[in-house]
């Protein structure tokens, strides 16, 4: 157990000082989704699932902001340059605006 | 200025040469979409425009009446005169892929002002969209191999008969269109793999959500893809292309496929779909492995993987065993388990098992529809295990479960052709490629016009591959050295004789086999004369001329939609057979003696039966034929009152003629079949009431009905019309001369046309003069 | 003959004309003998046309019209009907909405027994009479044949033969009727007592009487599903002027009473066989949503639905309200969903309800079966749809986090 715990504080520590800070703002946009989507989801366990399609179109509007962004990080991390050889920074934004306006016409047809 | 000019002139040369390519196969694939849009012509000019079989009628009709009352009057539309007297929520329980397509077709083409019959589009809609279909096809191939094996597929998928079969001009129906959206699916998501693109991802996304509103086969995609994803993963070939393009695909796949009504929620409910997020939450825990494997030391990494692990496993199998024990995941759906187990469908399912597209596929079949490509396409899938990659693997993923499922089910063959022809696409390119090229290395265009210089058009995505491409094309040239001209072009010659000879053979079966509208059918005379059997329209224009508007017709469940579709009358059950007691009632009434019989139909309010009688043409598809299914289907849900094993001799056998069962010769669909086939002599060779369909004379032959009276009977008897009488016509209990307690002796009149007059017993008789003396 | 005219006459002037009837006679006599009924009848404005059963005339349809809205066959001895009438035509005639009186007696003819089968009921043997060595009238002639029948064999409805209460004693001498008692649509009007037997009276008894006690049924009505009625009696003589006015006595004591009651009973069942009595009709329906006027293409399951039916009786030739308090409405679907009774409402019926949370082709249905009453049978169909995607319920408050989160997800 300490084990895992010294591990975790070595994590935190490589993360502070090795990540770009395009990636951090990044990481915290991903941190605010998560707990959004965790908020949802405790929601409706309390509350009980019954307009099931709003939390579903609640819930994965979080889920898939969270892949999508985490997506253009990938795209985005110069350390991955070799894998995305023909996106550029740019070219994944732009990819990542279209796919949100797309998920967001989605999710606003299906929410009510 | 010179050396900018022999520049420019280069580029041009280069130019020129991608311009002849692209011309190239621009054409061919040009050529390919038409070959293929008039083979399914067939059927139009055999017989008409008109829509084919059953299930296409109720798309036409559907399409219609969204013409007609617009989209989303037809979302609400709920059909009342379906499923009397349950009714059917039609946008809710329909793919509406089809009918939008051809309706925003029909909405453009009278934007333009070309007025088209709504009818003509439907017809047309099949071909039209095979042509795409072949041009995804040469895509995706394209990206798997070359763009000349894409050619090849483009071609052969153009005419192959297991694709016609179900795309002829006039089969309107879901599987036309969503075998294009399936290959354009897959070729999006093929690129979006290589690419790692969210772009493509997000198109493939959009593609599959064509394909979920098109028809039930999506599936197949939510669960090939994940296979795909799960085997790289497997291969340990996991990257972060992978990983942003089957998330993104996955997540918005799964939130557009949910905006069709008819599918709802069972993305995340039923069992079919949790391969896929298994999948997607694999990825993700692989993704987080990854990347915390590039942040820390190896032994940190292991002590946090071993904790980790256990734990999510431990809470993923908990909710996934809790969540289905609690009703919230469905267990596997009957037809699901079918594939599995072919058994399965015919003991627990039988309304499955009786469509005769759910039978086991014969060997046959597999030669009939794919012809040369059955042979071929195991060495396309050689080649693609030999040169794997990354989509590689998908095609043969791909071609192994298509292959399997063709096997099981007749009907799933229409998945197992694209593949067939992309992997033949790929064995025949790559066998042109090794016998046409010249002994020198200069050799380009002037090979066959279907050929392509593999070397330019060749992308090499991945590196593995880039090493080892150039090592295999080095044996290639190696064994061709070996091969003399005189093989080289008696190989090429049998190759082309080869192609000819499919050629050949699939316009022989698209014309012969699958042309016919099977509402329309055609007979050859003794002489060679082509007669047309116009029974079905015949007795559908009857029942919409001659019965009330709001008449219910009862039939076997087949015959639903085209009553439905042309005679537009309320019908009882139908090719939609979303409810299992519904029919089975029907078959009960069908598989009873006639009084039982009339106390279903009452209580069902029926106004005619319908049944569809082959004796006398010898068609082999009728109502008899079918009839065990529906005491089947019937004992499915009614087993104290019809138990299949009545309906045999003792011998068990299901005969017609006087040693049949006894409960056979007095159901209902016996009597409705011959009534009054008894009197009729085909021709003076058979004797009177022979059943040409079974050979057999038929056993019960003089009968009356009690409570039905036939109203109509075609030309070729082929479909019997009887009306079911109302209870007021049974007016009077009368007591029948049998059941009299008192006995009368028979009655003889002695009026004649002359002598009116009744007699009275014991007359006074009138003395003329004398009057009666009158009484106080 | 002036006087019939003049009767006729009498009757158009202060009655509406009831239809014209046919009255078959074996002969003319029986027209003197039955005088008082017929009397009756033609006071009540029916147009009688007497004619000898075999009268070689003889039609009860022109050009495919009925000439006769009822017939009556007071014709036992009858083997064959002249013209074109056989039992063919009259049960055509009965199957088209026709009424007909039959009164047989112990040699009723073969044509009027076949006529009986068909309508669910049989005569016994020829010769045959009804006998009650118990019951039997102080007029009786010897063979126990004239009997006296309380009041109380009656059916109990008073629509088809009066009132009960004070009725007197009837005569009756004639056949048996066996009726099948699992068949709803044949009443016994009148049955025997339970001594009563039916058998040929001078012959010694050596099987077993087809007709026995209470069983054994005297008149027998019919109200077919088209509401067409048909009586059915095994004496002729029940409806004579002698019956009619002697005194009846039973001769172990008991009844007694100066006439007989046959005369108030029989011109109740001629009032009931030509429809004078309980018969009843659906004068309108209507149904909408509650709070609306006209019926929707199509209901929604949950809607109220409000249903209303006018029902009318006929009663001295008028049409007018009818009132009971055992109407149902049935709202079905293969089964009833629903079954509520009718409240009366002013002039018409009404029931609210709820449309049950299931879809499909539904029914109202209003089944009033009565024993002497016609029977209303009325259904209308309406489809019930479910609900329209715009008619789900929106914007939910427990869903707003969702909405919270889809927007913020969304800002981002």
């Amino acid at each position: 157990m300490p084990q895992v715990t010294s591990v975790i504080a070595k994590f935190f520590n490589e993360y502070n000082s090795k990540t770009p800070k395009k990636l951090k703002c990044i990481d915290a946009y991903l941190l605010y989704i998560l707990l959004t989507g965790i908020v949802q989801f405790v929601y409706c366990c309390l509350v009980g699932t019954f307009p099931f399609n709003s939390f579903l179109s609640g819930f994965i509007s979080c889920v898939s902001c969270f892949v999508l962004a985490v997506c253009l990080r990938l795209q985005v991390n110069p350390e991955n340059k070799n894998q995305f050889a023909g996106i550029s920074p740019e070219r994944g934004f732009a990819d990542f605006i279209f796919a949100h306006v797309v998920l967001h016409l989605v999710v606003m047809n299906f929410i009510g | 200025m010179a050396q900018a000019g022999s520049k420019k002139s280069q580029l041009t040369k280069i130019n020129s040469k991608t311009g002849i390519n692209s011309l190239i196969i621009f054409v061919v694939l040009l050529l390919a979409w038409i070959a293929g849009f008039s083979s399914r012509l067939f059927a139009v000019i055999r017989f008409e425009s008109i829509i084919h079989e059953f299930d296409p009628w109720f798309n036409y009709r559907a399409t219609a009446y969204m013409v007609k009352h617009g989209f989303y009057n037809f979302l609400n539309w709920f059909d009342e005169r379906a499923w009397y007297p349950l009714g059917r929520i039609v946008g809710g329980t329909v793919y509406p892929g089809l009918m939008i397509t051809s309706g925003s077709i029909h909405y453009v083409l009278h934007l333009l002002n070309i007025n088209v019959h709504i009818r003509d589009i439907c017809v047309f809609l099949a071909p039209i969209f095979s042509g795409l279909t072949a041009i995804s096809t040469y895509f995706l191939t394209k990206e798997l191999w070359s763009a000349g094996a894409g050619l090849f597929a483009a071609c052969f998928i153009a005419i192959v008969p297991g694709y016609i079969s179900r795309s002829v001009a006039g089969s309107y129906d879901n599987e036309g269109i969503a075998i294009f959206a399936l290959q354009f699916t897959y070729f999006l998501w093929i690129k979006s793999v290589k690419t790692g693109s969210v772009f493509w991802a997000v198109a493939a996304a959009l593609s599959y959500f064509y394909m979920v509103s098109a028809w039930g086969g999506y599936v197949f995609i939510i669960n090939l893809i994940p296979l795909h994803v799960f085997v790289l993963l497997l291969m340990g070939r996991f990257s972060n292309r992978l990983f942003t393009s089957y998330t993104t695909f996955y997540i918005l796949g799964l939130i557009c496929s949910m905006q069709i009504p008819f599918v709802g929620f069972q993305p995340i409910r039923t069992s079919e779909h949790m391969a896929a997020s298994g999948v997607f939450a694999l990825l993700f825990a692989v993704a987080t492995l990854k990347y915390l494997q590039t942040m820390l030391s190896k032994s940190e990494f292991k002590s946090l993987v071993i904790f980790g692990g256990l734990i999510s496993a431990g809470v993923v199998f908990l909710t996934v065993v809790g969540l289905t024990y609690a009703g919230y995941i469905a267990p596997w759906s009957g037809r699901f388990y079918s594939l599995w187990d072919t058994g399965y469908a015919k003991i627990h399912i039988p309304i499955i098992a009786s469509v005769s597209e759910h039978q086991p596929t014969t060997w046959f079949s597999f030669f009939f529809d794919l012809h040369i490509l059955v042979a071929t396409f195991p060495a396309g899938l050689w080649y693609c295990i030999k040169n794997v990659n990354d989509e590689r693997v998908f095609v043969i993923l791909y071609a192994l479960s298509a292959v399997y499922f063709a096997g099981v089910m007749v009907r799933l063959m229409l998945t197992l052709t694209p593949v067939v022809c992309i992997l033949s696409g790929i064995a025949f390119s790559g066998l042109l490629e090794l016998f046409l090229r010249e002994d020198d290395t200069p050799r380009n265009e002037d090979s066959d016009d279907d050929e392509q210089s593999p070397p330019n058009n060749r992308r090499l995505y991945d590196k593995a591959v880039a090493g080892r491409v150039p090592k295999m094309k080095h044996e290639q040239n190696k064994e061709s050295d070996g091969i003399g001209p005189n093989i080289r072009s008696i190989v090429t010659v049998v190759i082309m004789l080869l192609l000819m000879l499919f050629a050949v053979h699939c316009t022989w079966v698209t014309s012969n086999a699958y042309s016919s509208p099977s509402i329309v059918l055609a007979s050859y005379g003794s002489d060679g004369s082509r007669q047309i059997l116009d029974d079905f329209r015949e007795a559908y224009f009857w029942l919409s001329q001659n019965t009330a508007d709001e008449a219910r017709v009862m039939s076997w469940w087949d015959y639903g939609y085209q009553i439905a579709g042309m005679a537009n009358r309320t019908t009882l059950v139908d090719n939609n057979t979303w409810n299992n007691s519904h029919i089975a009632l029907v078959g009960k009434a069908m598989s009873s003696n006639e009084s039982a019989a009339y106390e279903i139909m009452t209580a069902l309010d029926v106004d005619y039966v319908l049944v569809i009688f082959g004796g006398v043409i010898g068609y082999s598809g009728d109502d008899i034929n079918k009839f065990l299914w529906m005491v089947r289907i019937a004992e499915g849900e009614h087993p104290k009152d019809i138990r299949e094993s009545d309906y045999f001799t003792e011998h068990g056998e299901f005969r017609v003629d006087a040693e049949g069962a006894p409960t056979l010769l007095n159901s209902l669909m016996y009597k409705l079949s011959y009534y009054r086939f008894g009197e009729l002599k085909l021709d003076y060779r058979t004797p009177a009431g022979y059943d040409r369909t079974r050979n057999a004379i038929i056993g019960n032959k003089d009968f009356q009905l009690t409570y039905l009276e036939e109203a109509y009977t075609t030309e070729h008897w082929l479909v019997r019309v009887y009306r079911v009488k109302k209870p007021d016509e049974f007016n009077r209990p009368r007591i029948p001369v049998a059941n009299r307690v008192v006995k009368s002796q028979n009655f003889v009149s002695k009026k004649s046309t002359k002598r009116k007059k009744g007699t009275i017993k014991n007359k006074p008789v009138i003395v003329k003069g004398k009057r009666l003396s009158k009484q106080a | 003959m002036k006087f019939s005219i003049f009767l006729l006459f009498v009757a158009f002037s202060c009655v509406k004309s009831q239809g014209n009837t046919l009255v078959l006679l074996d002969n003319q006599v029986i027209r003197e003998t039955h005088s008082i009924f017929f009397k009756s009848l033609q006071e009540r404005g029916y147009n009688l046309s007497f004619k000898i059963a075999d009268d070689a005339s003889l039609v009860l349809s022109k050009y495919g019209e009925y000439l006769y809205e009822n017939l009556i066959i007071f014709a036992p001895a009858v083997e064959e009907f002249g013209g074109t009438l056989n039992v063919e035509t009259i049960t055509q005639f009965i199957d088209d909405g026709g009424n007909v009186l039959v009164a047989g007696n112990s040699g009723t003819g073969d044509v009027l027994r076949e006529l009986a089968s068909e309508c669910g009921f049989e005569v016994d043997e020829e010769g045959a009479y009804v006998i009650d060595h118990l019951n039997y009238d102080v007029n009786d002639e010897g063979q126990h044949t004239r009997l006296a029948i309380s009041p109380e064999n009656l059916i109990d409805s008073p629509i088809i033969v009066g009132s009960k209460k004070d009725a007197k004693p009837l005569i009756y001498q004639g056949t048996g009727i066996l009726a099948d008692p699992d068949n709803p649509l044949v009443l016994p009007l009148l049955t025997a007592d339970s001594t009563a037997y039916s058998y040929v009276p001078d012959q010694p008894i050596k099987e077993y009487p087809h007709a026995v006690g209470k069983d054994t049924v005297l008149i027998a009505g019919l109200q077919a599903r088209n509401n067409a009625r048909v009586v059915f009696s095994g004496s002729l003589s029940f409806f004579s002027d002698e019956f009619f006015t002697s005194p009846v006595a039973k001769s172990r004591g008991g009844l007694k009473s100066d006439t007989s009651g046959n005369r108030d009973v029989a011109i109740a069942i001629s009032q009931w066989v030509f429809k004078e009595h309980g018969q009843l009709r659906v004068r309108s329906v209507k149904h909408s949503k509650v709070g609306e006027a006209k019926p929707p293409t199509a209901y929604t399951i949950m809607d109220d639905v409000v249903y209303k039916i006018e029902i009318d009786i006929k009663e001295d030739g008028q049409w007018k309200q009818f009132n009971a308090d055992d109407i149902q409405l049935e709202f079905v679907r293969i089964d009833p969903f629903v079954r509520i009774n009718l409240q009366k409402k002013g002039k018409e019926y009404e029931a609210r309800f709820k449309i049950p949370d299931v879809y499909g082709v539904y029914q109202f249905k209003v089944d009033y079966d009565r024993v002497g009453y016609t029977r209303i049978y009325n259904t209308t169909q309406v489809s019930v749809r479910p609900l329209q995607h715009t008619q789900y319920e929106r914007f939910i408050a427990c869903a707003y986090p969702y909405y919270a989160g889809a927007f913020s997800m969304m800002a981002g």
